[in-house]
């Protein structure tokens, strides 16, 4: 268990500023989430932890500073996305090669050893070699080798990125279920958005070498700081609109074809102030051009397209102006492509974006 | 239609593989020769002539100097091959690539040319031809085998497996030699035995730099200028046999192991 405290860490390579002063807490035995598109300094930021990247700030663990400490001293454990098993060693022989490095005795690290297999059901495999399994299974003997040392924090670079869709799912259950048994405070990268919301305590989104937002899943999903937030993490209909008055919890105001509509209140906002906002796909409201509409908005458009994705729908419908929203339906009325339709939300669910 | 095209090349490819492997059936089958006379098929099968070539003490000293030079140059180039792959692969520094191109200079430049600058520079520093002056030739010669094979093996291993090791408290050596070297090693080694072969029947480049001592491939060439009998044939049978050795080693021990990563 221990508490990591990364302060105004930047990192450049040449003139190219991979992290820009970035400061995160990570609290003892929690699972955080460090989200954004490839290239946004997220993997840095775990090297940092590490140790295998230089960087100016400080990095400390349990009150402790890090900054000097060399990464094979950090007792810091890692998964690799290629999870970078040694091809010549045994399962068994993996696990073991952390503890073989400290002294311990061989009938302990057996016992260690047989623990963590037996922890990650890996009993069957324990004498054969990495190429001889399947990708899940890397990654537990992965896991199993960066537990075996007792590690104060977990680092998991991207690791059921290689799983197909079905696996990914179910290793994401286990290896929720396996940081909350062992309580080891995890820094878990990643650049799947749901993987993030499914797993993590804490959300942190990355975004060109900058933290754009810190929150648990339910804080950045409904309630995103930033354009870049609400697109990133679930799928946004973002509008720009002009700010007309307050009228009792919602602000009244004006998109950019002259339709008046209305939206949450929140913060200190004035009168012909430009603003953006967004509503989540499923909280759009499709009726047809006759029957009442929701308390929001109004707007006409046509469908343009529907995708079929089992459990639900998602309509993409073309508003005044070519502007494209798409809105995801749990039970088909029906739409077909060319009908027309009215476009709708609820006052509360269309949130001001803070740029 | 298609097994018959099939059939048509594996007809052409044994055709072709008799043809590479004729003069040197030959070559050996003359050696065999129990007479003095050169034909074949021999008239018998008989070691005379490589008995003979056992009481030549010219052709043992030879061997000697041959051995010596092929095992001295393939442990030192393999060491720098080693160093030179390490600093080219897991470190940044300027002149990278001129420095890969200048040790692997010697496979392009002719080695007769190899062999007249290292005669032209060592007798303009005064320094007399000797078995230094020759191993260093051999170093030269060798070294770009052993430095592209150690270079594309550490090339191709992961540098996150480095990275786990340190992460698990190894220092960066310990990961080094725990984990990278055991994966690169099967490359390496064949590296070694390239080296080994090449220095063995090494004769362009070293002929500059024998002195009242030689080489062995450079020996038999002065002495088929004179003689041409049976001897030099089995000489040259015995020339053979490291290259037969190699190849055999490297299709059955190295070439299966080279792509698990275990040796």
């Amino acid at each position: 268990m221990a508490v990591v405290n990364i302060r105004n860490v930047s990192v450049s390579y040449g003139d190219q500023q991979v992290l820009n002063s970035v400061s995160l807490t990570m609290e003892s035995g929690k699972f955080i989430a460090v989200l954004g598109p490839s290239g946004c300094g997220k993997t840095t930021l775990l090297r940092v932890v590490a140790g295998f990247s230089e960087y100016s700030g400080s990095v400390e663990i349990d009150g402790k500073a890090y900054d000097a400490i060399p990464p094979h001293k950090r007792n810091i454990g890692i998964v690799f996305q290629d999870y970078a098993l040694f091809p010549h060693r045994s399962v068994e022989e993996n696990i073991a090669f952390g503890l073989r490095l400290r002294r311990i005795s061989r009938a302990d690290i057996e016992q260690k050893v047989t623990q963590l297999l037996d922890l990650l059901q890996l009993q069957a495999l324990r004498s054969r070699y990495p190429s001889q399994l399947s990708g899940g299974q890397r990654q537990r003997v992965a896991i199993a080798r960066a537990l075996a040392v007792d590690p104060k924090v977990l680092l998991l670079d991207e690791p059921l990125s290689a799983l197909d869709k079905k696996l990914r799912e179910e290793m994401q259950v286990e290896l929720r279920q396996l940081q909350q048994r062992v309580g080891i405070t995890t820094m878990f990268v990643t650049h799947d958005q749901e993987e993030a919301l499914a797993l993590a305590d804490k959300v942190v989104v990355m975004n060109k070498g900058n933290i754009g937002q810190v929150g648990t899943p339910s804080e950045v999903y409904a309630r995103p700081r930033s354009r870049f937030v609400a697109d990133f993490i679930g799928k946004s209909n973002v509008f720009e609109a002009t700010l007309d008055k307050s009228e009792g919890d919602a602000l009244v105001c004006k998109l950019a074809g002259g339709e008046t509509v209305r939206i949450a209140r929140s913060g200190e906002v004035r009168s012909g102030q430009e603003i953006h906002f967004f509503v989540r796909p499923e909280q759009l409201v499709l009726c047809k051009p006759e029957s009442p509409a929701a308390d929001g908005a109004k707007l006409a458009g046509i469908v343009r397209h529907v995708v079929y994705k089992g459990s639900n729908e998602s309509i993409h419908i073309e508003l005044a102006g070519s502007k494209m929203v798409e809105a995801q339906v749990v039970q088909s009325r029906g739409w077909n492509i060319g009908d027309a339709v009215v476009v709708g939300w609820n006052a509360n669910d269309a949130l001001i974006l803070a740029e | 239609m298609w097994r018959r095209k099939h059939i048509g090349v594996k007809i052409a490819g044994y055709v072709l593989l008799l043809l590479l492997a004729i003069p040197l059936i030959v070559l050996v089958g003359v050696s065999l020769n129990p007479g003095v006379e050169q034909i074949f098929p021999p008239q018998g099968i008989s070691l005379r002539w490589y008995y003979n070539l056992a009481n030549r003490s010219g052709f043992i000293g030879a061997l000697q100097l041959t051995l010596i030079l092929a095992v001295g140059s393939t442990i030192v180039s393999t060491t720098i091959g080693l160093l030179v792959g390490i600093a080219l692969t897991r470190f940044e520094f300027w002149g990278k690539d001129l420095i890969l191109t200048l040790i692997l200079s010697p496979l392009i430049v002719p080695q007769v040319v190899v062999g007249m600058a290292f005669l032209v520079t060592l007798s303009g520093l005064g320094v007399v031809s000797s078995l230094l002056s020759l191993s260093l030739l051999h170093c030269v010669i060798t070294l770009p085998f052993t430095a592209r094979a150690v270079v594309s093996a550490l090339a191709t291993s992961s540098r996150s497996l480095e990275e786990a090791a340190q992460s698990l408290g190894a220092t960066p050596a310990r990961a080094f030699l725990s984990v990278t070297l055991p994966i690169v090693s099967p490359g390496v080694i064949a590296a070694a035995i390239f080296a080994f072969v090449t220095s063995f029947e090494n004769f362009t480049a070293s002929q500059f730099l024998v002195w009242d001592r030689t080489t062995l491939p450079v020996e038999l060439y002065n002495y088929v200028q004179t003689e041409s009998d049976p001897p030099a044939a089995a000489l040259s049978s015995l020339i053979l046999l490291p290259v037969v050795l190699f190849v055999v080693v490297f299709n059955r021990f190295i070439a299966q192991h080279m792509f698990s990563g275990r040796l």
